[in-house]
């Protein structure tokens, strides 16, 4: 619960005028010489009587309202279903080299325009994080160190600036992905459990990851129970991660350890936007388990609701005092 | 038809002037109740803040309160105080700078309504960030001041540093800015003591390791130090005669703010210059920096004390003088 404040509360001490109508109407009495000569009328009387507490409940509630009063904003505890993704971009680069579609593969990459790896992880993720708006998003940025980038947050505004800072300057140095995985999953090893958890690794896969590490790492993956879900930026000419493909790549490597972890893993590439669609199916379908969440309550205005009292209570006023006969 | 002619001499008679105060001050509440607001300008900031996370920045020599900070410390101690007094529709954004470039972790977002997000990621900003351990400030301001024109919308680069510059620039060849100085307006904000000091050197882990020394730190700019084949081969047109005594009584292990450089980069950009003690919250939404926002400012409770005085008036009128 929380309770109602004023902006200014020595404002208040205008509520004492309340006393004003109990005031005058003694004066009234006084101002007639005599009480012998004002009828006996218990209705007057009562009139009266309602007519200050009017005026009284008016001035009351006039000064809180001047005195500004309001709930003020806090959280409150919700259970919704949702989960907490930690978004781990890769910032490298080589993320800024053309991406595989058939449109980039036949210009080819000398023609301006093309679009580089980077650009449609952007894009992705952009659409992911808008079609998921009950979950909570941290990123993390990596390439030759992990770059925490925003604390786990609700709100799609910065989650969005956050994304769109990559348009900006190009790419960092090299692809240290284990120390980006490493990083992500702290956000996760030292909170409580409170709902799904999943690593969103968006990356070209140029990367290798030592033996050692990858026993960190899985570890790591089991302790904070988070899923791992790998969106393939393929690079033009590069390996799929599927398939019949016989060659062993770094991004096949990869694949394969992600998939030995034990850890809930899926992996996407994001050459259409159907599988894009199915990645958002996928996280919507697996990853619902009750989120315990704080809502931010805004701060809700009271003043306004407090003039309406007044006016409200000034109204039958105003019609007693017009009707009201003072001379005989 | 009848009734017509009483009645209005009846209002006429009742309408005395407290009857009236009573009248306008009902009116005056139910404007209020409905919320009454003039639009009204005021100054708000929209930057990109820029840190510095270089190595010199974790010398401890700026003074806040009685304890001694690193200059990356105070400069986060310092935008966490200016966030808090930030007016509502100001926008910030958060980069950092180290090697020869601003990198921007997320674009301007409102100070209100992101205020714990943006203090967590200052308070999160650490020197292990660093992708690169060079130190080419002036580089960085400029790619700063590109990402902020680039951002648009008016967006203002605030970059705190010290100033250091590693490996040092050349006077004759300083770094040329690529783009029109002015195009983007904004401040730098110089971080550290005036007195020459040790750089203090950490592993990755954050463990001290001591200090840098003058023989691990390039003491002369690259121009000319030139290649490293035999000695130096300085690049054509660069004075080299003493070289050798150069090197040896270069400072450049010792940093200290090197004001007198940022306000040289700040003059030539077109920007601001403040040392970090400045009261930044003014300095920054003065004229050349803040950007000027109309906003509606509910006026209710002003019409509504207005309509307080005429109730009280309305009860303190005289009863006496309405007696026959």
């Amino acid at each position: 619960m929380t309770w109602p404040a004023c902006d200014n509360p020595w404002l208040l001490l205008l509520a004492g005028f309340a006393v004003l109508p109990w005031l005058r109407s003694r004066s009234i009495a006084h101002a007639s010489g005599s009480v012998s000569h004002m009828p006996m009328d218990k209705l007057a009387t009562r009139l009266l009587m309602l007519s200050n507490t009017l005026a009284s409940l008016a001035i009351i509630a006039m000064a809180l309202g001047i005195a500004g009063l309001h709930k003020p904003a806090h959280q409150v505890d919700r259970v919704g279903t949702g989960a907490h993704v930690v978004l781990l971009i890769d910032r490298s680069r080589s993320m800024d080299q053309p991406f595989a579609t058939e449109r980039n593969a036949m210009v080819g990459a000398a023609v301006a325009g093309f679009e580089s790896k980077g650009r449609i992880a952007r894009r992705v993720l952009s659409e992911f994080v808008s079609n998921r708006t009950n979950d909570m998003f941290a990123m993390v940025a990596f390439s030759t160190f992990p770059i925490p980038v925003l604390p786990l947050t609700g709100k799609q505004a910065i989650v969005q600036g956050a994304i769109s800072s990559g348009d900006f300057g190009r790419g960092l140095s090299q692809t240290n992905m284990a120390a980006g995985l490493e990083r992500a999953l702290e956000y996760f090893t030292n909170e409580p459990y409170t709902g799904s958890r999943i690593v969103l690794l968006v990356s070209d896969g140029a990367a290798h990851i030592d033996g050692v590490t990858r026993r960190d790492l899985t570890e790591l993956l089991e302790v904070s129970r988070a899923s791992l879900y790998w969106i393939y930026i393929r690079s033009r000419n590069g390996p799929t991660l599927f398939g019949e493909d016989e060659d062993y790549s770094p991004e096949r490597s990869l694949h394969d350890f992600f998939a030995a972890t034990g850890a809930p893993y899926r992996a996407y590439t994001a050459e259409s936007s159907s599988d894009l669609k199915r990645a958002v199916n996928d996280v919507n379908r697996l990853q619902n388990l009750p989120l315990h969440y704080a809502e931010q309550i805004p701060r809700l205005p009271l003043q306004h609701i407090c003039f309406l009292i007044a006016a409200c209570c000034l109204l039958p006023l105003l019609f007693l005092r017009a009707t009201e006969v003072r001379q005989w | 038809m009848g009734v017509t002619v009483p009645f209005v001499s009846t209002v006429r008679r009742q309408l005395t002037l407290p009857v009236l105060l009573l009248v306008l001050a009902t009116g005056l509440l139910f404007l209020c109740a409905r919320g009454i607001s003039v639009e009204r300008p005021y100054q708000v900031l929209r930057a990109l803040v820029v840190f510095d996370i270089t190595q010199s920045m974790n010398v401890p020599d700026v003074r806040v309160g009685q304890r001694l900070e690193t200059r990356l410390a105070a400069s986060k101690l310092k935008m966490s105080a200016l966030l808090q007094r930030l007016p509502c529709g100001s926008d910030i954004g958060i980069g950092i700078f180290t090697g020869h470039r601003s990198f921007v972790l997320f674009t301007p977002v409102d100070v209100c309504e992101h205020y714990d997000e943006i203090n967590q990621v200052i308070k999160s900003i650490d020197w292990r960030m660093a992708w690169a351990a060079r130190s080419e400030v002036a580089k960085g301001i400029h790619s700063g001041l590109l990402v902020a024109t680039e951002i648009g919308l008016d967006t203002r680069l605030i970059f705190l540093t010290d100033g250091h510059e590693a490996p040092p620039v050349s006077a004759q060849f300083p770094p040329k800015y690529k783009g029109t100085p002015g195009d983007t307006r904004g401040a730098i904000i110089g971080v550290g003591g005036d007195a020459a000091l040790r750089i203090p050197k950490f592993d990755p882990n954050g463990k001290f390791l001591g200090y840098w020394r003058a023989s691990e730190v390039q003491q002369i700019d690259s121009y000319t130090a030139g290649r490293p084949v035999g000695g130096h081969e300085t690049m054509s047109g660069v004075e080299d005669t003493d070289i050798e005594a150069r090197i040896s009584a270069g400072q450049e292990h010792l940093s200290s703010l090197k004001q007198g450089y940022l306000q040289g980069l700040a003059k030539g950009l077109a920007l601001d210059y403040h040392r970090s003690t400045a009261q930044l919250e003014t300095v920054l939404l003065s004229d050349s920096i803040a950007s000027s926002k109309t906003g509606q400012l509910d006026i209710s409770r002003y019409l509504a004390a207005l309509a307080l005085l005429f109730i009280v008036l309305h009860f303190l009128w005289p009863q006496r003088s309405e007696k026959n």
